[in-house]
């Protein structure tokens, strides 16, 4: 038997707590995801729903709507208001669920980011394309490049948000200590 | 019958089948073994981040357990996140190596003795070998009667050393 087989079979160092349960929890999320996904997903669209209210074409007040402090953000084009669009219900979403999530469940989400965000970003985007000739008032930036600035920008935010959150929870871990 | 009883191999097949408990199961039962041997072999915080990424692929990958001996497949599994994980810090040295050829260049001899200079006698000798005479990791691990691994993290806390010198 070769020595590293040896040494792996004979190991018995004692695993620190925190890393304990958290792997535990994370590879139980891996065996059924469904339950937390579902949670994260209703949670995000919650948040990212809540930002509409300083959206130039939807909100309301001094920020949003028509007469708000956004509207000139609208007003510098359709990539702009597409990105600017973008990452703010994004941020709403994804803020939100930071706090109806714990450690492992964001921790999955993270070394997930890919497969959890595209195909919800993609439903928000089908869903957003089905209902926009819904909406109240005049959509001015009914243009592809609108649509693709948000798109991506969703895509690529979210996905940076979460390596964000991977990144500074590594530098400020204090869980596993 | 209580999971306690039943063998790795079994506990695995039920683990094909989703169950919850025979995953805790054998979770509990190779925690140890797992843990012991990334963190005898990198890092702290690699440790955390290949031992969580084991158990991770363990859940990922059951289906394609085909009933062989469970421990010998979970080693394998562990054993190929290592190697990748040292393949990946490789393309980090390289990267580092090109840098740090060029710096080099910019650097005088009595720059980099003063810099030493202070470290315990060893620590100069294997600095002085790695970053002046340009010996690789491989050279120095034969010159040094060490394995690859330890004589990288020798240099590694020699580095450390300096830098608390600062």
């Amino acid at each position: 038997m070769s020595n590293e087989l040896k040494d792996f079979l004979e190991g018995a160092q004692e695993v620190p707590s925190s890393l304990y349960s958290q792997t535990l929890k994370l590879s139980s999320l891996t065996l059924s995801p469904r339950k937390m996904l579902t949670r994260f997903y209703l949670v995000n669209l919650l948040g990212a729903v809540l930002t509409l209210i300083i959206c130039p074409q939807y909100g309301i007040g001094p920020i949003g709507g028509e007469l708000g402090i956004v509207r000139a953000i609208m007003n510098s084009g359709p990539v702009w208001c597409g990105m600017f669009c973008a990452t703010i219900f994004f941020s709403g979403g994804n803020l939100m669920s930071l706090f109806f999530l714990d450690k492992a469940e964001r921790n999955w989400i993270g070394r997930h980011k890919f497969n959890v965000m595209v195909p919800y970003i993609s439903f928000i985007f089908m869903m957003g394309m089905g209902i926009r000739n819904l909406s109240v008032g005049h959509i001015h930036h009914d243009v592809v490049s609108f649509y693709m600035s948000w798109v991506l920008t969703g895509a690529v935010f979210s996905i940076l948000f979460y390596k964000l959150i991977h990144f500074f929870s590594r530098q400020y871990k204090s869980s596993f200590s | 019958m209580s999971s306690t009883f039943l063998s790795d191999e079994e506990l695995m097949r039920q683990l094909q089948g989703g169950d919850q408990i025979a995953l805790e199961e054998l979770y509990s039962r190779h925690s140890k073994k797992v843990w012991s041997y990334v963190s005898k072999r990198v890092a702290r915080e690699h440790a955390e981040d290949l031992y969580q990424d084991c158990f991770i692929k363990l859940v990922d990958r059951k289906d394609s357990w085909k009933g062989q001996p469970f421990v010998l497949w979970l080693y394998v599994v562990l054993r190929n996140l290592l190697i990748d994980f040292y393949r990946s810090q490789a393309r980090g040295k390289r990267l580092i190596d090109s840098l740090s050829e060029a710096e080099s260049n910019s650097m005088s001899n009595v720059d980099f003795d003063e810099l030493i200079e202070g470290a315990p006698h060893e620590t100069r000798k294997l600095l002085n070998d790695f970053f002046q005479k340009g010996f690789t990791y491989k050279e120095l691990a034969h010159e040094y009667e060490l394995s690859e691994i330890s004589l990288r993290k020798r240099v590694s806390r020699a580095l450390a050393f300096l830098k608390k010198g600062d």
